[in-house]
């Protein structure tokens, strides 16, 4: 659900052939959010909270968010998007989504179907113009009150750094918060190569806010910072 | 099948003598360290009182409820417990995968085919060696089964044993409620026995923390739980039979912290899962129990024979 993971093969279907990046709009109606809701709360969250039993640190800087934010964090597994989405709770989860790898999550209409309604995922091509439209279509979504999650480092396995620009560019040009979140341990419940999960606790740090400005890079170093040291408050709590 | 726990006489003393325990060693905590509330709320000691607010009364309610309930819950410990030994002891994924699905076929072995029971280790044996056969990846192999077979003979089989004799004997039922609840009794009071006591090391080369004043403080802990679970005693239990009891309690308890102890010292690692707040993971809880509950079993099977 990378940026890097989101290859040019992009959208699929017959908006891949007209070029265009399928929207998944009906993801985001009411009867659909309805649906997704059910899953989450009835088996997505339950089945997680067994698997990977998670503890979120700094819920409390959500408090601070009254509209839409961009959610960015370290990407270490296909399973971060689900337990972001779980530590973030049912409010912010209502009206989210998440940016996911076109080439990956929407290689097929079913697997892309599956993943819009169950998690709340909209196809994100990263190279080519594909990439411009998608980002568009993020900021257009954020103007229009949704919240965004997105794993800007590059590709799973990777830190607090080197994230691309793409979710600043949302953010200053949608004037919405940044949101840093650091996750552990979902590199032990599933390293990338696996297919299958191994259980494990996992560790949600959430940083407080970072408002926009209107320098994409001074945001960018911002949110560096932020997941940097929502790590460090995880790794103290973790040595107790 | 799942049952209303209210329908147990024993229920409601067990639970609230579970409950008693937890507050009062709460109440013990904050009065021998003398903190503020707000300095407190921040110690390791407090995240492990509000684990044990969480995980005592969801285990006696649990276990009173039975059925699905109880096998979800022994599904968990076995999956988290499991999983953390993996992690521990370098397990590869196609060993890790087939240890946790034979933790739980041992689960539903215990619960509804006893006459199989025996068959578990030898038959997760042949399974295990089917990986390098089929595989053909034989480098290392006879280590990887071998880490694989210790990691379910330590976690995997005792949790089996839980739900064999709570659904084999009579009496299972009070058996596991008695030496849980001691032998976590018996953890508390060793940690805090041999902190006050100290004394000479157990076997620092193994683990440099444990001591004989702690030895000293499993066995008053097993024997403070076993007493405050009197009700839960059953009356075909002779009292030699409870003296036994309270003894291989308290021994099995300190055995299976040591054994933990050596499993992490011999993987050279700290590793520790993240998943009860203050305390890490689920093995460093269950192990005292692991090693204890099928040796009280037994030890009550032979005393059984031989007092008559």
């Amino acid at each position: 659900m990378s940026e890097r993971e989101q290859g040019p093969a992009g959208g699929a279907g017959r908006s891949r052939r007209r070029g265009r990046t399928p929207a998944y709009a009906w993801a985001r109606t009411p009867p659909a959010r309805l649906v997704r809701g059910a899953v989450q709360y009835g088996a997505l969250v339950p089945i997680l909270r067994f698997i990977s039993p998670f503890t979120v640190i700094g819920k409390r800087n959500l408090a601070q968010l009254k509209g839409p934010a961009v959610f960015v964090a370290n990407h270490q597994s296909h399973f971060d998007a689900p337990v972001c989405l779980a530590a973030l709770g049912g409010r912010i989860r209502r009206r989210l989504v998440v940016a996911a790898a076109a080439d990956y999550f929407y290689s097929n209409a079913v697997k892309g179907t599956a993943a819009s309604l169950a998690l709340g995922t909209v196809p994100f091509i990263r190279q080519g113009g594909g990439s411009r439209e998608s980002l568009q279509m993020l900021k257009d979504l954020a103007k229009s009150g949704w919240s965004v999650l997105i794993f800007p480092s590059g590709t799973r396995g990777s830190g607090a750094s080197g994230f691309k620009k793409g979710f600043a560019y949302i953010a200053v040009d949608a004037q919405v918060p940044v949101v840093p979140m650091y996750l552990h341990g979902l590199d032990q419940v599933m390293p990338k190569g696996s297919f299958l999960p191994l259980p494990g606790g996992v560790v949600i740090g959430i940083g407080p806010p970072i408002p926009p400005g209107d320098d994409y890079n001074e945001l960018v170093r911002k949110a560096e910072a932020g997941v940097a040291a929502a790590r460090t408050v995880v790794k103290r709590w973790e040595a107790g | 099948m799942p049952r209303n726990p209210f329908g147990n006489e024993l229920f409601l003393p067990v639970f609230l003598r579970v409950m008693l325990l937890i507050v009062v060693g709460l109440l013990a905590v904050l009065v021998a360290q003398r903190r503020s509330l707000r300095v407190w709320r921040r110690s390791t000691l407090f995240l492990r009182a509000r684990t044990w607010l969480v995980i005592g009364p969801l285990f006696v309610l649990a276990v009173f409820i039975g059925g699905f309930v109880a096998f979800l819950l022994a599904t968990f410990v076995v999956l988290q417990g499991l999983s953390e030994f993996v992690r521990v002891a370098g397990i590869g994924r196609p060993y890790a995968y087939l240890l946790i699905l034979w933790g739980q076929v041992g689960l539903l072995v215990a619960a509804l085919a006893r006459d199989f029971f025996g068959f578990l280790p030898f038959g997760f044996f042949i399974l295990l060696t089917l990986v390098p056969i089929l595989s053909g990846r034989v480098e290392d192999a006879h280590r990887q089964v071998a880490d694989t077979l210790v990691g379910y003979v330590f976690v995997g089989l005792p949790m089996a044993y839980i739900v064999f004799v709570n659904s084999a004997e009579t009496w299972g039922l009070n058996f596991l409620v008695i030496v849980t609840v001691s032998v976590a009794v018996a953890d508390i009071a060793a940690y805090a026995v041999g902190a006050v006591l100290r004394g000479p090391k157990l076997v620092p080369r193994v683990d440099p923390s444990k001591t004989w004043g702690g030895v000293l403080g499993s066995l008053i802990g097993a024997t403070v739980g076993v007493a405050l679970l009197w009700p839960a005693v059953p009356e075909e239990w002779s009292v030699a039979a409870v003296v036994v009891l309270v003894l291989v309690l308290a021994v099995g308890s300190v055995w299976g912290d040591l054994t933990e102890s050596f499993i992490r010292t011999a993987f050279r690692t700290e590793a520790r899962s993240t998943l009860l707040l203050g305390y890490g993971g689920v093995l460093g809880r269950v192990a005292s129990l692991l090693m204890a509950f099928p040796l009280c079993y037994y030890a009550l099977i032979l005393v059984g024979k031989l007092v008559g």
